[in-house]
């Protein structure tokens, strides 16, 4: 056993490495963490923790199947993707782009669809991930054009292909900014959609409130890069909006379907949520999402 | 830089690489259980466990979606349990009542915020790379 926890401790050493470049002392910071974790308790912490951050694309299924139709005007201009500057500003662009060729893809917007794809690749270009945008996918992504259904899949794909290329070469801080760009985006459309009073995308809000709070966990993880420091401030306040949304949960006993090898939740969560901290959420969410398209 | 730190430094290369690829390898082999039309949550879940240790992230399954949650370790099914749990900690489910699924599918009537946890079976495997998927139907 010992030997087998060397190894593990030696592989976690240069996985902290991650290949060309790194610091010794990266290596020596996932020694101390993997140390850490073993003093501590039996919950592993790798590079921090595992965070799940709602899928935007999932959002932006809720989004079609509740909302009065599509809103070209309220989306990032795929042309302005040339404009970010930093390797962190276009990570964050990357972000809202995947979001929003998710949403215009299950709208059926094809031509759209396409030039969200470009700016989505020419950025993953640029902060060094282009195998995720392989010829192959984008490719599958140019024949897929008219379904929906068979395009949404293939933008997780990508996206998903680009945070494992990212946490696998110990750029953890970019693939947050990258679920953190998608996040807002998604969440900034949820919020306009509620200010036209619609009742499931206020819910929705309220339903978002762990989501925020693990986003905001994971960015403190990366209290050095720069970006997130001065998006904490906003990030802040809409967690101080979050805190004012009550939830209360009775536990029910789920249900077991055999044969289709799924357990069914029964238990229910009421949220409350008041008209004056929607608006205080609606507001700063507006304006996280105007800081991070800043160029 | 003398002949025997740069033997030990290809040891550690060689020990990185493979567990890089042992990642790697589950990820492809765990694919496999996820049908074609569903779509994943475009992120990446994986830890390395020794012993008993557990991999724990929260995430939120939301109300009429239909998910299915895919684990494993290694290249051997039936490695790793795993167990979904409510915000209160009560388990709502384990595969280790279902011989040790590799997958299995969640619905939710309400929105719920849950915990997952992965966690070695020591009775077949000490250590290795467990990878989490989280997929929902279109």
């Amino acid at each position: 056993m010992r030997v087998i926890r060397l190894l593990l401790i030696t592989s976690l050493v240069l996985q902290a490495c991650g290949g060309p470049g790194h610091e010794a002392n990266e290596a020596e910071d996932a020694m101390t963490n993997y140390v850490d974790k073993e003093v501590g308790s039996d919950i592993i912490m790798v590079d921090g923790s595992l965070f799940s951050i709602p899928s935007p694309i999932e959002s932006a299924m809720f989004i079609k199947d509740n909302s009065k139709g599509f809103r070209e005007d309220i989306l990032l201009n795929p042309s302005s993707a040339d404009l970010f500057a930093t390797n962190s500003k276009k990570a964050l662009a990357l972000g809202v782009y995947g979001s929003d060729l998710g949403y215009v893809s299950l709208y059926e917007q094809d031509e759209k669809s396409l030039s969200y794809m470009g700016a989505a690749r020419k950025l993953a270009d640029d902060i060094g991930i282009t195998g995720a945008f392989s010829e192959t996918l984008v490719r599958r992504f140019s024949n897929n054009i008219g379904k929906p259904d068979s395009l949404v899949v293939l933008v997780s794909d990508i996206y998903k292909a680009g945070d494992d290329y990212l946490k696998s070469n110990d750029r953890n801080d970019i693939a947050a900014l990258v679920l953190l760009g998608g996040w807002v985006e998604s969440f900034y459309i949820t919020c306009l959609e509620a200010k036209t009073g619609s009742a499931p995308f206020k819910k929705r809000i309220a339903e978002q409130k762990n989501g925020l709070m693990r986003l905001k966990e994971m960015l403190d993880k990366y209290p050095d890069n720069s970006a997130i420091q001065e998006l904490t401030p906003q990030i802040e306040k809409l967690a101080q909006d979050f805190s004012k949304v009550t939830s209360t949960y009775v536990f029910k006993r789920p249900e077991v379907i055999d044969a289709e090898q799924k357990t069914i939740l029964k238990g229910h969560t009421d949220h409350d949520i008041s008209e004056a901290t929607l608006a205080d959420i609606i507001a700063h969410t507006l304006a996280l999402r105007a800081q991070i398209t800043q160029n | 830089m003398d002949f025997r730190r740069t033997i030990l430094l290809l040891a550690i290369c060689a020990t990185a690489i493979i567990s890089y690829g042992q990642c790697d390898s589950t990820a492809m082999i765990l694919e496999q259980y996820i049908p074609a039309d569903y779509i994943s949550d475009g992120q990446s879940y994986r830890a390395f466990l020794v012993d008993d240790e557990i991999a724990e992230f929260s995430t939120t399954l939301f109300a009429g979606v239909d998910y299915r949650v895919a684990v494993m370790t290694g290249t051997e099914v039936k490695s790793i349990e795993f167990r979904l749990l409510d915000r209160e900690r009560n388990l709502l489910f384990t595969n280790r009542d279902y011989d040790m699924s590799p997958y299995w599918n969640f619905y939710s009537e309400s929105t719920q915020d849950c915990i997952i946890e992965a966690q070695l079976d020591n009775e077949t495997v000490q250590s290795g790379c467990a990878v989490v998927l989280i997929t929902f139907d279109r």
